[in-house]
């Protein structure tokens, strides 16, 4: 029968998917053409906070 | 209290995060005025195909007499006002308008000696017909790890593997292609 992973290799798992989750992120961020990288502003809602 | 329509407070969130506008129109302002300056920080980070975001818009520029009166000539033509730094010695001119747009100048950056090499390895870019000078990757990289300041290192990470990639896919383009 096959064991049950581990709490250390769930947690390496687990950061190897976030990692393959930003490499994500860039590729297909880059993917696109410069003149269309512009979606990266936040939006200031208050004195000192900002959203998204 | 006054409830907020949904349909109001999902706009709020969303509307507005494309910077596109404020690019074209600052970069139509500063080729008219002339002043020269080179888009720095994560904006200019998200154009050279990092996926980060910002609130702001950071430029470096050169502090000359001449220079000055140009970004005051900017910054009517852009409806706003320049801040004076409130520490003089940091070099720091903000440019702020009602609708939150807010553009930094900067004579002084960390980790960057000299205007004119940023400027040369710079790249231009452009959006909608507006080409806007914008510096690269590793120069950023390189200006946010001498800042040490928790937000910066907070990207860097990401900004490094960008660059990776970015190069990564460079040097797979310009590899000829096997004839078959």
């Amino acid at each position: 029968m096959k064991q049950r992973p581990g709490r250390a290799e769930r947690l390496r798992a687990l950061a190897r998917e976030s990692d393959r989750a930003v490499d994500d992120m860039i590729r297909r961020w880059q993917q696109l053409p410069p003149h269309r990288r512009t979606n990266f502003l936040r939006k200031r809602v208050g004195p000192r906070a900002t959203a998204h | 209290m006054r409830r907020v329509p949904v349909r109001r407070v999902h706009q709020h969130y969303t509307h507005r995060l494309d910077a596109r506008l404020y690019l074209v129109e600052i970069g139509r302002h500063l080729t008219e005025i002339g002043l020269e300056a080179v888009l720095i920080g994560n904006a200019a980070a998200a154009l050279q195909g990092a996926p980060v975001t910002t609130v702001d818009f950071d430029f470096l520029f050169r502090k000359t007499p001449r220079n000055m009166q140009k970004l005051k000539a900017l910054a009517r033509a852009l409806s706003a006002v320049v801040l004076r730094p409130y520490y003089p010695a940091s070099d720091l001119y903000r440019v702020v308008r009602d609708d939150g747009l807010q553009l930094d100048f900067m004579a002084t950056i960390h980790g960057i000696r000299s205007y004119e090499g940023v400027r040369d390895r710079a790249e231009m870019i452009e959006i909608d017909g507006v080409r806007l000078r914008v510096a690269s990757l590793p120069d950023i990289i390189r200006s946010k790890r001498a800042a040490r300041r928790p937000r910066d290192l907070a990207v860097i990470d990401v900004l490094e593997k960008a660059h990776e990639a970015a190069t990564r896919q460079g040097r797979k383009a310009a590899r000829p292609r096997p004839r078959k």
